[in-house]
């Protein structure tokens, strides 16, 4: 777990390089946005580049200069669609949902504001460093919008009619494919053509990141009401060890022994023992403002 | 969220990309096609195999052990390769095939490419570089300009409607390529030949380079 604390620290002002030239030309306010959202969001992009280094290692490529650009990029376009989802309301995020479908489908995106406008930049860069249109890429990324609508439209109807055990199902496969299907986007930017059989290990750390995610932030989700598998569970910390003990031993179990299993397995682990202590001090905090964590 | 117009200091490639956007949405652009179509949903749906990522099993397109959990997380698979034996699932039992011509075809559909917005942005750089006309009198510009005849000699009308929409877009974002050379020759001046001070160095159009293969390695 030093080696991912060092590739922390190392890929924190890459990110940071990476990432501010676009902010200041596009979007300056983010930076002295009240709820701290440029830090947050240079912390998830430099975990999204953590995680590519170990997805490219283990389909075994070099971890270079560009693909932990696109990473970066990656990681901030996530930041961008989650806050879209989850950040302005059913309304905004029913709105975003229909207008990325127009840019999968067609190509045409009109940003209206500087925050689409990054969204916008950030995401014709990620589409220029690769051949977008590989199968497998464009359909981890439609799986992966279907997946974001999903979410949105069960949000609007909660609480349904239907059983606790339908809703909990629901929402643990929703959870699933938004954060499976996207570390395979992510992975498929980094190197196409993933063997097939490195696909369900690679699937599995990702569903495995947004339940452990979903842990730590369970009070700030509950304070927005924002429902997830995890903070519907009665001993969550009890559901997120067996999930990630399932997950883990998909994991090794599926991918080759190398250095990016192995940076994997400990970036996951770490994740995990990090977010459980992060639910514990938010429980304390009786469930404060989300804070900015690392 | 706050609103406003583009920067003058966003980079030429998000100023001609936001402007093309601009011209759509003013309904300059004849759209009959996708300018970019990533939305592969009916092919994946139609391939002949389906890969649940969930479980990691591969299944022929219709088979019955799909697990209802795992509809969500299939992805279409055209071929398979022999090394992936052990994942074809043991009811329906696919098995490997050679690529063939087909399924190349998948890989990039010509209604798909359309020169998008992207593609635009990428070899708009190149064109400003070469200088418009004294590019054309080159060699390269004649086997270009051969090339996008040949070209459009074998597309159907749908792909000419598509040809048609870039053409207006360039069109149009000349004046804004022009206003912005303009604008850096007033900054910086120019060299002592005429040509604007890079400072010992080639200027740079785009930050971002991509893999010309399209499939890898950079």
């Amino acid at each position: 777990m030093e080696r991912v604390d060092r590739l922390i620290q190392r890929y924190r002002p890459d990110v940071r390089a990476t990432l501010e030239p676009l902010i200041v030309s596009c979007y300056p306010a983010l930076r002295q946005n009240r709820r701290n959202e440029y830090r947050k969001m240079i912390e998830l992009s430099t975990k999204m580049t953590v995680v590519g280094h170990a997805a490219t290692t283990v389909l075994g490529h070099p971890y270079d200069r560009r693909r932990r650009r696109i990473a970066a990029l990656f990681g901030c376009c996530c930041f961008l669609a989650d806050s879209f989802i989850d950040d302005f309301g059913d309304e905004a995020a029913h709105e975003y949902l229909d207008r990325f479908e127009l840019l999968l489908t067609r190509g045409w995106f009109h940003p209206r504001t500087d925050r689409e406008r990054l969204f916008y930049a950030i995401v014709t860069r990620l589409f220029l460093e690769r051949h977008v249109l590989q199968p497998t890429l464009r359909q981890a990324m439609l799986l992966l919008y279907e997946a974001q609508r999903r979410d949105v439209e069960m949000r609007s109807t909660l609480p349904s009619r239907a059983s606790r055990r339908r809703q909990l199902h629901d929402l643990k496969m929703c959870a699933r494919d938004r954060s499976g299907h996207a570390i395979l986007v992510l992975s498929s930017f980094l190197v196409p053509d993933i063997p097939l059989a490195h696909r369900t290990p690679i699937f599995a750390a990702g569903s495995l990141i947004m339940h452990i995610d979903d842990h730590g932030d369970a009070f700030a989700d509950l304070r927005d009401r924002r429902v997830t598998y995890m903070n519907q569970m009665r001993n969550p910390a009890r559901t997120l060890r067996h999930i990630f003990e399932k997950e883990l031993s998909r994991l090794v179990g599926g991918l080759p022994s190398n250095a990016g299993r192995e940076l994997f397995v400990a970036f996951l682990t770490r994740y995990f023992v990090t977010r459980l202590h992060k639910h514990r001090q938010q429980r304390k905090l009786e469930g404060g403002a989300w804070a900015v964590y690392e | 969220m706050s609103r406003s117009r583009p920067r003058r200091t966003a980079s030429l490639g998000d100023r001609v990309a936001l402007e093309i956007q601009e011209l759509h949405r003013r309904g300059k652009l004849r759209d009959t096609q996708p300018l970019l179509r990533i939305d592969q949903r009916k092919e994946a749906a139609a391939a002949p195999y389906q890969f649940d990522a969930v479980r990691g099993r591969l299944h022929r397109n219709g088979c019955r052990a799909i697990p209802a959990a795992s509809k969500s997380a299939l992805y279409g698979v055209w071929e398979f390769r022999p090394g992936e034996q052990h994942l074809a699932c043991p009811r329906c039992k696919p098995v490997p095939t050679r690529r063939t011509k087909a399924t190349r075809a998948l890989n990039a559909p010509a209604s798909d490419l359309v020169y998008g917005v992207l593609s635009i942005l990428d070899q708009f750089g190149g064109v400003l570089r070469e200088r418009g006309r004294e590019y054309r009198r080159s060699q390269n510009g004649e086997q270009l300009r051969s090339g996008v005849r040949d070209l459009y000699d074998i597309f159907g009308t749908g792909e000419r409607d598509v040809l048609h929409v870039i053409a207006a877009a360039l069109d149009a974002l000349s004046g804004v390529v022009n206003d912005l050379q303009r604008s850096v020759a007033s900054t910086i001046g120019l060299g002592g030949n005429g040509q604007p001070g890079t400072n010992g160095h080639r200027p740079r159009h785009h930050e971002v380079r991509r893999s010309r293969n399209g499939t890898d390695e950079p």
